[in-house]
């Protein structure tokens, strides 16, 4: 990464007015019925009324402020750069097979597909602007159902989105194949609000991919660019919704996103997440657990190198009895980047009959490397069984051995190590194809890793 | 406002806010409330050298500057003006038996503890049966060896430049904001310096000091083992011990030097109206080991993360504690561990009850930093739930800025398991007696790493809590 | 290496600390009772306190976050919570000009 480095505007000053014409122009521009420019406008409201974060907060306080600024603008969409009409660059988490896809680059709309299997199941995958026409009561139904924004990102979040995609399984839907939501950053600059709003009904079965990544052209950029994304997962009575969130994002850009999650009764959420690009990641994952027989499993990859940070902050909130959760992460850090976890499980006095767990483990393979697992536990009911576990450490010297006993270089053995350390997240992926994507970055992050002088790794155990 | 004319010599004149002057050196209290004032009337009556006089009125700009904290527990009911900050403690058993609290008279009774040692408790343990000839003793030996076991005042008076090399090396006055009000009004505590190589074969136990003014609410201790040397403190009581003054906040600084033994227990058990705010640390240096143990029963909120700085190879730090919440309380405790050297060990054992609609929680750091390769530490916390109506935090964190370590954290939250109460009862004990017996059992790994006649009473104290929570 | 000029005699009392820039680094530039200049890195290495704005106490500074105190002359730290040194930069006067050292 041997860019210069690009100016990240810090705390720009919010003018409300200015926001409440732009949201304004956004919604017209795309057709929006009246009542989703009102959801904008009152959560820009909503926004408005909320304040940045200080670093005094237990979950920012090794966020570095200049590497995550706190502003809110809203981001140019792109379409034609210099009279010129926009490249359409391949997109590295291009599926082989899907069920529907809607692809947007910088904002507009690029690519919508459906197969003929999932339209007669009833399945939608569209942009949101376009949903909000075609199926306004289902929209307006769901639309902010996963609860109060939370924080100030989430609400500004609801109000700015540009690239917008809602996804429906109605009751009793199957989808074998999963659906994807690409979005490319692409040569537009500024500020990228993603939005999507995923849900499965009563016994429906849904799988999505979101999927972020950065053409090539994003080097053009002058400017770093704040690249939020709020999800909202939403699984009806015995409903079963798999969602994996992956992005590559241009290395210089500060992603922030917001996944939540409600959980019916006997249903079960899957909520998987790759992070490669970025130069700081912060991903925000709560699940609310409020009736009996709900799941949650929720698992985090990563590989970082070079200066980036990520950091997960996650939330097992059970409010309701007789659900489970589970948490885990594990992570890669190599050169000088570093991880911050912050899990919490949270068990209020109505969660009885509740298992929740997280574990969270972080492989440093570089002297520069280091990580922050925080796994925190608030139990307020008492038939419960509840655990966490966190480590930190290099290669098992012991897997190290184990290998080369068999003749297989330090190098290889190391990066066999790696894989499988990492496989049982990947896995998780509900995409075969996307499995092998996700694998083949890893294999690239962990090249800069491999380019460094040979260490002594072999020698200490 | 009490004032006691004695002859001790006067020492400073100058004015004061609340009108006495020359008599102040003979003061057995203060008046409430802190101010310059009541500092600079701390040091007039201990007779102190000037730099600690300084230091004191130093730490409390740094008191008053700081904020007050706002994690842990709940804080804003102190009132800092209410406050006795000096009561030299002969004067301290006025507090009559007719003001004990109720509750505290029956677990004395339930502890058969006699009649007349209960007053004694209530004087501090500095009264406690016989201690003056067991400690004439003990003094003998120590002295032979040339092991010094004072008061902190005292040490000040007698080895100011011992006490001026180490204190607050380790702990400095602007750590907190509770170690600044301790570094400001601190009084009693006790000094410790054990030699090159010698090994204090009996645990050393506050109520051996035949002095009983070092008990009290600001006490400052200061522990130096040097090479080679071994020494087992002892702090605390399980009695409860009741206190008028609501406010606790000690600190206790620790220097393990290269090969030492160092292991440093404390049962605390203050009466339920009690913030016990306490700041202890030590570092060690290479090959030594520093052990806290740590029990924590009583009190309104008590906030203590004992600490090791692990400062050379070879050392090792331990901390095994122990929290009970019942009603009303709130334990919040812990541990930190930083790991400065490579090639340096800890672990960290935890284990908490919550019952009645207590509150315990687990705070804990683990800081490995750059460069401290080869690094093992474990920690495993574990918590009970007795009922519903009770809450169990975990906030662990941990630090790890160097790849070649080994760092391992695990917590669990439970309740007694139904199984092994129906297997308990199947063999004909009550429900509250298969309680109590996996209780035992779940805090076994910690008691048994207590003085017996300490690890005894622990039991029966945590019994005690849950009859009342269960019973 | 480059000489920076950072401040004026005059504008440094005995006794006191200033934070100055050299080299695009931040430093903590303290004159002790006797007149003598130091200059530190202006970072705690506890918590990054900034150490030129704690009060300088002989040839001790303290980091105004958490007490922790530094030897100006040698860089070293004198009390937990800090451990391990802050680095050094040479100090020359000329004349009336402060000057710092930096690589």
């Amino acid at each position: 990464m041997t860019q210069a480095t690009l100016e990240m505007p810090q705390e720009l000053e919010i003018k409300p007015d200015e926001l409440r014409a732009q949201v304004s122009a956004l919604s017209r521009a795309t057709g929006e019925p009246d009542w989703l420019l009102a959801f904008r406008l009152a959560s820009l409201e909503q926004a408005l009324t909320m304040e940045w974060w200080t670093g005094q907060e237990e979950s920012w306080r090794r966020t570095p402020p200049e590497r995550m600024p706190r502003r809110a603008r809203v981001g140019r969409v792109g379409g034609v750069v210099n009279g010129a009409p926009i490249a359409v660059p391949p997109h590295v988490f291009a599926p082989q097979a899907h069920a529907g896809l809607v692809h947007q680059i910088d904002g507009r709309v690029a690519t919508t597909d459906l197969s003929d299997r999932a339209a007669s199941e009833g399945v939608i995958i569209q942009p949101l602007s376009a949903a909000a026409r075609e199926h306004p009561q289902l929209v307006q139904q769901w639309l902010g159902a996963v609860g109060s924004p939370l924080d100030r990102y989430d609400a500004f979040g609801r109000a700015l989105w540009t690239q917008g995609v809602f996804v429906y399984a109605p009751r009793g839907a199957v989808v074998e194949d999963s659906l994807f939501c690409l979005v490319t950053q692409n040569v537009a600059q500024g500020d990228h609000w993603h939005y999507a709003l995923v849900v499965a009904e009563r016994e429906a079965q849904l799988s999505l991919i979101d999927a972020g990544d950065a053409s090539d052209r994003a080097s053009e950029l002058d400017e770093a660019p704040l690249i939020h994304t709020s999800v909202e997962l939403l699984a009806a009575d015995g409903a079963q919704l798999r969602f994996a969130s992956v992005q590559r994002w241009h290395r210089q850009s500060a992603a922030i996103s917001t996944t939540r999650g409600r959980v019916g009764r006997d249903a079960s959420i899957w909520i998987t997440t790759a992070a490669f690009g970025a130069d700081l990641d912060k991903q925000r994952i709560d699940v609310d657990l409020s009736q009996p027989g709900g799941s949650a499993e929720i698992r985090g990859l990563f590989v970082g190198d070079g200066r980036q940070q990520i950091e997960h902050v996650t939330r097992q909130h059970h409010t309701g009895a007789g659900a489970n959760s589970n948490l885990l992460i594990r992570g890669v850090l190599t050169e000088e980047s570093q991880a911050v976890q912050y899990g919490l499980i949270r068990i209020e006095p109505e969660g009885q009959q509740t298992s929740a767990h997280q574990t969270m483990r972080n492989l440093l393979l570089d002297d520069g490397a280091g990580a922050d697992p925080i796994p925190m536990l608030e139990i307020e009911a008492d038939d419960v069984k509840c655990s966490h576990a966190a480590a930190v450490g290099p290669v098992d010297p012991d897997q190290l051995f184990y290998l080369q006993a068999r003749g297989i270089p330090p190098k290889i053995a190391e990066r066999l190590v790696v894989r499988g350390f990492l496989a049982e997240i990947a896995d998780a992926v509900p995409d075969a194809h996307m499995r092998e994507v996700i694998d083949e970055l890893v294999e690239g992050q962990l090249h800069s890793h491999d380019e460094q002088a040979p260490d002594d790794r072999e020698g200490h155990g | 406002m009490t004032t006691v004319s004695q002859d001790a010599p006067v020492t400073r004149r100058s004015e004061y806010e609340y009108g006495f002057h020359d008599d102040v050196a003979a003061l057995l209290k203060l008046p409430k409330g802190l101010s310059r004032d009541v500092v600079h009337a701390i040091s007039d009556i201990k007779e102190e050298p000037d730099w600690m006089r300084q230091l004191r009125l130093k730490a409390l700009d740094h008191f008053n500057a700081r904020p007050m904290p706002e994690w842990g527990g709940a804080l804003d009911e102190i009132d800092f003006n209410d406050i006795h900050y000096y009561v030299r403690a002969t004067d301290r058993d006025e507090s009559s038996w007719d003001d004990v609290p109720e509750y505290i008279k029956d677990t004395y009774d339930k502890l058969g503890i006699p009649e007349a040692e209960k007053q004694g408790l209530l004087a501090g343990v500095g009264a406690q049966y016989d201690s003056e000839v067991v400690y004439h003793n003990i003094r003998e030996d120590l002295e032979e060896k040339g092991v010094l076991f004072l008061g902190t005042d005292q040490a000040l008076r007698e080895h100011p430049e011992l006490v001026r090399e180490y204190f607050t090396t380790v702990i400095p006055p602007n750590d907190n904001k509770f170690a600044a009000l301790n570094t400001a009004v601190w009084s009693g505590g006790s000094f410790i310096y054990v030699p090159p190589g010698v090994t204090v074969d009996i645990p050393l136990q506050a109520y051996f000091r035949i002095n009983s003014e070092d008990m009290g609410q600001f006490e400052r201790t200061l522990i130096i083992a040097d090479e080679g040397s071994q020494v087992h403190y002892v702090e605390g009581c399980t009695a409860p011990i009741y206190s008028s003054d609501s406010l606790h906040s000690a600190v206790v600084e620790i220097i393990c030097k290269r090969g030492s033994n160092v292991r440093y227990t404390t049962i605390q058990n203050w009466s339920n109206n009690v913030y016990n705010l306490v700041t202890k640390r030590a570092t060690a240096y290479r090959d030594a080991v520093m052990t806290w143990v740590d029990g924590n029963l009583g009190s309104k909120l008590t906030m203590k993360y004992p600490a090791v700085y692990l400062m050379e190879p070879g050392a090792h730090g331990e901390v095994l504690s122990i929290a009970s919440a019942g009603q009303g309380q709130h334990q919040d405790a812990g541990a930190k561990i930083v790991h400065v050297a490579p090639h340096t060990t800890s672990v960290i054992t935890s284990k908490s009850l919550s019952m009645d609609g207590g509150r315990s929680t687990y705070r804990g750091l683990l800081k490995v930093y750059d460069g401290a390769e080869g690094c093992r530490s474990n920690v495993r916390c574990d918590a009970l739930m007795l009922d519903e109506h009770s809450r169990s935090d975990t906030y662990p964190t941990m630090e790890i800025d160097e790849k070649r370590v080994d760092i391992g954290h695990e917590a669990t939250v439970s309740k007694v398991g139904d199984e092994q109460l129906f297997y308990l009862m199947a063999r004909g004990l009550s429900e509250q007696e298969a309680t109590k017996m996996i209780v035992n059992g779940f805090v076994e790994p910690i008691i048994k790493s207590l003085p017996l006649e300490y690890a005894v009473e622990m039991n029966r104290l945590i019994e005690l809590q849950m009859d009342g929570a269960i019973g | 290496m480059s000489f920076e000029t950072v401040a004026r005699m005059d504008e440094i009392e005995p006794g006191s600390a200033r934070v100055v820039e050299a080299g695009g680094q931040s430093i903590a530039l303290c004159r002790t009772d006797d007149g003598a200049l130091y200059a530190i890195e202006n970072r705690c290495t506890h918590d990054d306190g900034p150490l030129g704005d704690g009060e300088l106490d002989g040839d001790r500074i303290e980091c105004p976050r958490h007490g922790a105190l530094f030897d100006v002359t040698t860089g070293r730290a004198v009390t937990l919570p800090a451990i391990g040194r802050v680095r050094c930069f040479t100090v020359t006067v000329e004349g009336d000009d402060v000057r710092i050292e930096t690589d």
